[in-house]
């Protein structure tokens, strides 16, 4: 087989398990698993034998045409496309093995696996797609497969309430995607990537229209309204498509279109992702439900990614030569890289703790997890060390530290914020951390956790190992685990010199970190506050005072916003569109009841009025 | 008038060359004897003898299609008839049409208590006017055609003659109809008269022959009478298509007609409309500015109105009638399209009409198995919990109406972005805003319904009672099946169907 | 006298023919609204043996023949339809017929 057929094997074996499961399966759900897996087994498979095999390769066919008018299906199959590909297989296959245990009491197995079929389908189209327009395509069925999984406990109103907001938000970043790519096709006349390389016409507008679609799937400001809700859906599925991959694409699609950007659009790129990195982080100090936590980090690592790609490219000396490296696309690719594996372990461990609490989701009614289950303690760390930076042995360090040196060389206050947002990263995800797992069981069901089976502990494993090497790379674009296979991408990182940077790294952990871990005491948060008596408070008065402060403004702020974010949904979304839409229909309704009177009298004065106007026609009354 | 005269015009007789149309006349009496001959206790074969007969046919025409189609256009009948490519494909289109509705008849007809022979045969024998409607190269030719296609549906739509919704519905489109029929012919006779009118440049002896019409009209660009007859003759046409303003019988005949005939008037009466009216639109094109004028202006109130009423419509066949007639809206977009110039308007034109041929049966083989005694009382209420009682009717049905939605990537959509591309081509741009409006609006009421089929319940089953839905058979479940698997395929490719009508 | 001219005809057509849309127009009764349509039917034709007269050409002549043929074809039905209908409902009058609508 020719690497052009692996590539179209890997895009139609999860379509074909998708069928099988939809047409055969329906009723049996362990079948479903087994075919789904099996198929995410063959996928991670051949993504690897790919990427190994080091063809790169383009193939279009034509689609149709008419006319002057082409459009063509192919696959773009570069360095970008191969570790993207790795990247959803790899992890895809984790969240498959997990899901096998998580999922094995639900009723709805088939239509799980199925739709985790669906959206491997989807995704390697986007991963694979040559051009926009095909891109768009398998944007929108990855939206379809991402509701269908929220989705999946829509006995839950929450949870059919969160299915739907996410897929109208996604419709408002997609209208102006679809915008973008017509207007790209307009000016430029094609919408091959391949081709767009050598456009020349350049404009602010395509650019921003297309970063759009972005900001609604990779959910930045001011569309990051879905994630969190998102959680709603089974915790594997948030680990796989709210982290790991599909939240990603707009990143993917971004650097996929990086020859189309102007500076002014980058700008704006850069600012949208440093302001969603710095909300989100704040937001996720408060948060009490694990899965809530990890939700707002991922907006915040996205906001990073986002930030990364805007900061843009830098001019360095290659052979004696002064050459522009796309050094945005390299640091946005290498942290989604890194981050896709750490946010994904973070994902199934917590899943793996939800498991064995009974579904408890509160951190404040965890606890003492250390000793009840000893392997997700050790892997959960591991990825709370990535996410927060730990420099040399996590893959973390290495992927933020490429981001965090190209700001300090392009833009001084997105450095800060960027610096200020780490800090904050390694502060909540350590209280997370100390509350889960350290100190003692607050509460029954933490009590009585336990590990899962292996199907729940094998991936967890595999995830840590990947977030701990997955960071070693060369200048040259070689990696520990890449090998010289994504040169492409890989050697566009910008890598910082000196000891700086790593006493950067361990400034914002410590400093984060030692917060966290000094104002969080192990028990539920609340007694805090209501059980002891006022000595205790005095004692704490300052850490009290700095916490209630903390609170204070972080609560102001993030009510504030979600108050005007809650407005605007309410007029918006739920006043405008649907109510709106009904209201609409109403009223035209209305008026076709007053024409269709069900009297042929008034039938035949319509057949006059045609007639007569038809008449003024022919008399040139109108021209 | 000399015998030679005669015998030259006999000469351009060819029988074997509307064979099509005569085995369909034939296979009409052939089941009336059918049902006299046979004992009563066998009339259940007649509808598969109808079938079967209409089946093979298509077989027979899709067989010799390359052979008739490739060849130079040809006239016959002393220029009554023309047979080219595109009444090929339109023959196929009804073919394909009759055998459909054929099949929803035979589900229909099993719950009512109607003879049933006669369902067939007039299906047969309309199917065969509509051949040769389009294929009409000379008004008397048309009109007749028309007639009878029209004729045949007064009796269709009022078949179930026990129910008088059925009834009033005949009614409607009978006296709507022969309205139309009125203004139809005094606009050919107004061309007639004007295109043999002594003194005028290029008369001629028959001004009904569309070639010498076209020349006349060519000759005389500025004619009121000529334009007056145009629009006339434009009025009757928009009459079959549903076009604004002839377009309010619509929801009406739709819903007291029996389901299979409603099938019939959205897909195989709204086809020959518009192959009549790609046919005139080539011999008015010296009157193009006109014809543009009041196409366009038809076109967008069409697209408007068909969506706006259908936004809040509760009955379902009311609600595919308003639809139906913002497809006609979009269709005529693609008409106006040719009329610029476009070659390639014309095969966006008949993509369309085969993916709304594939997608409207679809719908309404579902429609045929929900509808209860009382045919006109179809809600969308009905619908609620189809997905989990019957879900491959939810299914066929989902299919049916995203492809009518125009969502990607059914036939549907296709078939919108072929008409649109031609559309933009010829810079319809305002015109194609209003569509792109009305696709958007359409979207709302083609979901609301499959929402009901998928995610609503049947709630209080005393206030909305469901009729018995019909068990699905072989024959249409393998019909729907095809219909659906047709409608995606179509959507991904069309490389064949596409060379066919010379779109590449 | 008024000698007979094709301007004669045609206009006494169109008047025939505004008669006949007048009368489907505000009658009631579907029967007589059924012969107003065949007036709008007879108008054309009279214009048409006129055109046919006038301009010396012969199609027009052999068109009325098919005109009348599909005529008594639509009174067949209609008339079929109509009397059904008024078995069924005990009125032909148009205002009553309006069961279907919106």
């Amino acid at each position: 087989m020719t690497m052009l057929q692996h590539a179209i094997l890997v895009l139609l074996l999860p379509l074909a398990s998708a069928a099988v499961i939809a047409l055969l399966l329906r009723r049996a759900g362990g079948a479903a698993a087994f075919v789904s897996t099996a198929t995410a087994t063959a996928i991670a498979m051949i993504a690897v034998i790919l990427a190994v095999h080091g063809d790169r390769f383009e193939a279009a066919m034509e689609w149709l045409r008419l006319g002057g008018f082409r459009l063509t299906l192919g696959i773009k199959f570069d360095d970008l496309a191969a570790l993207m590909l790795c990247i959803v297989g790899v992890v895809g296959l984790c969240v498959h093995v997990f899901s096998l245990g998580y999922m094995k009491e639900d009723g709805a197995k088939a239509r799980y696996f199925g739709g985790l079929s669906i959206f491997m389908f989807s995704m390697i189209g986007i991963v694979l797609a040559d051009n926009l327009f095909m891109i768009f395509i398998f944007w929108e069925l990855v939206g379809f497969s991402s509701w269908v999984l929220i989705n999946h406990f829509h006995e839950k109103q929450s949870a059919s309430e969160a299915a739907k907001k996410a897929f109208i938000v996604n419709r408002v970043g997609d209208f102006g995607f679809l915008l973008g790519i017509i207007m790209c096709w307009w000016v430029n006349g094609t919408v091959n990537f391949s081709a767009l390389a050598h456009a020349h016409a350049f404009s602010t507008a395509i650019p921003l229209l297309l970063f759009c679609g972005a900001v609604g799937k990779s959910a930045q400001l001011p569309l990051q309204v879905w994630l969190p809700d998102a959680m709603e859906g089974p915790t594997p599925v948030s680990a796989l498509i709210h982290a790991a991959t599909m939240v990603a694409a707009g990143i993917f699609m971004l650097c996929r279109i990086e020859p189309l950007m102007v500076p002014e659009a980058l700008n704006v790129i850069l600012w949208v992702g440093a302001a969603t990195a710095l909300y989100a982080a704040l937001c996720a100090i408060t948060q009490r439900d694990i899965k809530k936590v990890l939700a707002y980090s991922t907006l915040s690592q996205l906001g990073y990614m986002v930030a990364a790609f805007g900061l843009g490219s830098i001019a360095t000396e290659h052979e004696g030569k002064a050459v522009l490296v796309a050094a945005g696309v390299g640091a946005a690719m290498f942290h989604l890289t890194t981050h896709a594996f750490f946010k994904a372990l973070l994902f199934l461990g917590s899943g793996s703790v939800i498991h064995g609490c009974h579904h408890e989701q509160d951190i404040f009614k965890m606890g003492g997890l250390r000793k009840k289950m000893p392997l997700t303690f050790v892997t959960f760390t591991i990825g709370v060390f990535a996410i927060a930076g730990l420099p040399f042995i996590t893959a973390g360090f290495y992927s933020k530290d490429a981001i965090l040196h190209l700001a300090q060389e392009k833009n001084t206050a997105v450095f800060a914020i960027l610096v200020f947002t780490a800090v904050l990263t390694s502060f909540y995800m350590f209280r997370m951390w100390k509350l889960v797992f350290l100190g003692t069981p607050r509460s029954d069901e933490a009590a009585h956790a336990h590990e899962g089976g292996p199907s729940l502990t094998l991936p967890l494993v595999v995830l840590a190992i990947l977030s701990l090497v997955g960071g070693y790379t060369t200048h040259e674009g070689t990696g520990l685990i890449y090998g010289d296979r994504f040169k492409g991408v890989l050697s566009l990182i910008p890598h910082a010199e000196g000891w700086s940077v790593v006493a950067m790294s361990l400034g914002i952990l410590a400093v984060g970190a030692g917060a966290a871990l000094l104002l969080y005491k192990s028990g539920p948060v609340d007694s805090l506050a209501a059980r002891l008596p006022a000595v205790f408070l005095g004692l704490h008065l300052v850490k009290e005072s700095f916490d209630t402060a903390y609170n204070y403004y972080v609560a102001k702020i993030q009510q504030r916003f979600a108050l005007l974010l809650g407005a605007l949904d309410d007029i918006l979304i739920a006043g405008v569109i649907v109510r709106g839409c009904a209201t609409v229909a109403e009223l035209f309704g209305l008026g076709a009841r007053a024409l269709h009177t069900g009297s042929l009298h008034t039938y035949v004065w319509w057949f006059l009025g045609g007639a007569a106007a038809l008449w003024a026609f022919a008399a040139g009354w109108f021209h | 008038m000399p015998i030679t005269l005669l015998q030259t015009l006999a000469a351009t007789n060819d029988w074997r060359s509307i064979a099509p149309e005569i085995f369909l006349g034939c296979l009409g009496l052939a089941l009336l004897g059918l049902e006299m001959l046979l004992p009563k206790k066998e009339h259940g074969v007649i509808p598969f003898a109808a079938i079967l007969g209409q089946g093979g046919l298509l077989i027979a025409v899709l067989a010799g299609f390359h052979h008739a189609a490739d060849g130079p256009a040809m006239k016959t009948f002393g220029g009554l008839i023309q047979h080219d490519r595109i009444g090929e494909m339109f023959r196929v289109f009804f073919l394909i049409t009759a055998v459909l509705v054929s099949v929803l008849g035979a589900v229909a007809l099993a719950k009512q208590r109607m003879p049933k022979t006669e369902f067939f045969a007039i299906v047969s024998v309309v199917t065969a006017a509509m051949m040769l409607l389009v294929q009409s190269n000379h008004f008397v030719m048309l009109f007749v055609a028309l007639e009878t296609v029209t004729v045949g549906f007064y009796i269709l739509v009022s078949y179930t003659r026990t129910n008088p919704l059925s009834l009033e519905a005949g009614l409607k489109y009978l006296i709507t109809g022969a309205l139309s029929s009125g203004l139809l012919l005094f606009g050919i006779v107004l061309l007639y008269g004007v295109g043999g009118l002594n003194g005028l440049k290029g008369t001629s002896d028959s001004a009904m022959n569309f070639g010498a019409l076209q020349n006349f009209l060519a000759q005389n660009p500025d004619n009121f009478l000529a334009a007056a007859g145009i629009v006339l003759v434009l009025a009757g046409v928009a009459f079959k298509i549903g076009a604004v303003p002839f377009q309010i019988w619509v929801p009406d005949v739709y819903q007291g007609a029996p389901t299979p005939v409603t099938a019939f008037l959205a897909v195989g009466s709204k086809a020959a409309g518009f192959a009549v009216l790609l046919t005139l639109a080539q011999v008015f094109s010296a009157y193009a500015p006109l014809v543009t004028s009041v196409l366009g202006v038809m076109a967008a109130a069409t697209i408007l109105f068909g969506n706006l009423a259908a936004l809040s419509q509760g009955n379902v066949k009311r609600l595919i009638g308003l639809s139906g007639v913002s497809h006609a809206g979009y269709l005529l977009l693609g008409v106006i399209a040719t009329l610029h110039g476009q070659v390639l308007a014309q095969g966006a034109v008949i993509f369309y009409l085969f993916g709304y041929l594939l997608a409207s049966f679809a719908v309404f083989g579902v429609m045929t198995h929900l509808a209860g005694e009382d045919d006109a009382d179809q809600r969308r209420e009905h619908y609620a919990g189809l997905g989990r009682t019957h879900p491959f009717l939810a299914v066929v049905l989902a299919i049916g109406l995203g492809s009518l939605a125009g969502i990607p990537p059914l036939a549907g959509f296709m078939g919108k972005l072929l008409v649109f591309i031609v559309a933009f081509k010829a810079r319809l741009y305002w015109l194609l805003a209003v569509a792109v409006v009305g696709v958007v609006l359409s979207i709302y009421y083609y979901f609301s319904w499959i929402r009901e089929a998928f995610f609503e319940e049947p709630n209080d089953p005393g206030a909305t009672r469901q009729p018995a839905r019909t068990p699905v058979g072989l024959i249409p479940g393998l019909v729907l099946t095809l219909l659906a698997a047709a409608s995606v395929l179509l959507g991904f490719y069309q490389g064949g169907l596409a060379g066919i009508i010379g779109l590449r | 006298m008024i000698p007979l001219t094709l301007n004669a005809c045609i206009v006494l057509s169109a008047v025939l023919f505004a008669i006949g849309f007048l009368g489907v127009l505000i009658r009631r009764n579907t029967l007589v609204i059924y012969m107003c349509l065949e007036l709008m039917l007879v108008a054309s034709t009279l214009a048409l043996v006129a055109f046919s007269r006038f301009n010396g050409t012969l199609d027009g002549n052999v068109f009325v023949f098919f005109i009348l043929t599909v005529a008594a074809a639509e009174v067949a039905v209609g008339l079929a339809i109509i009397v059904a209908l008024f078995r069924r409902r005990q009125t032909i009058e148009v205002e009553k017929l309006n069961a279907l609508k919106d």
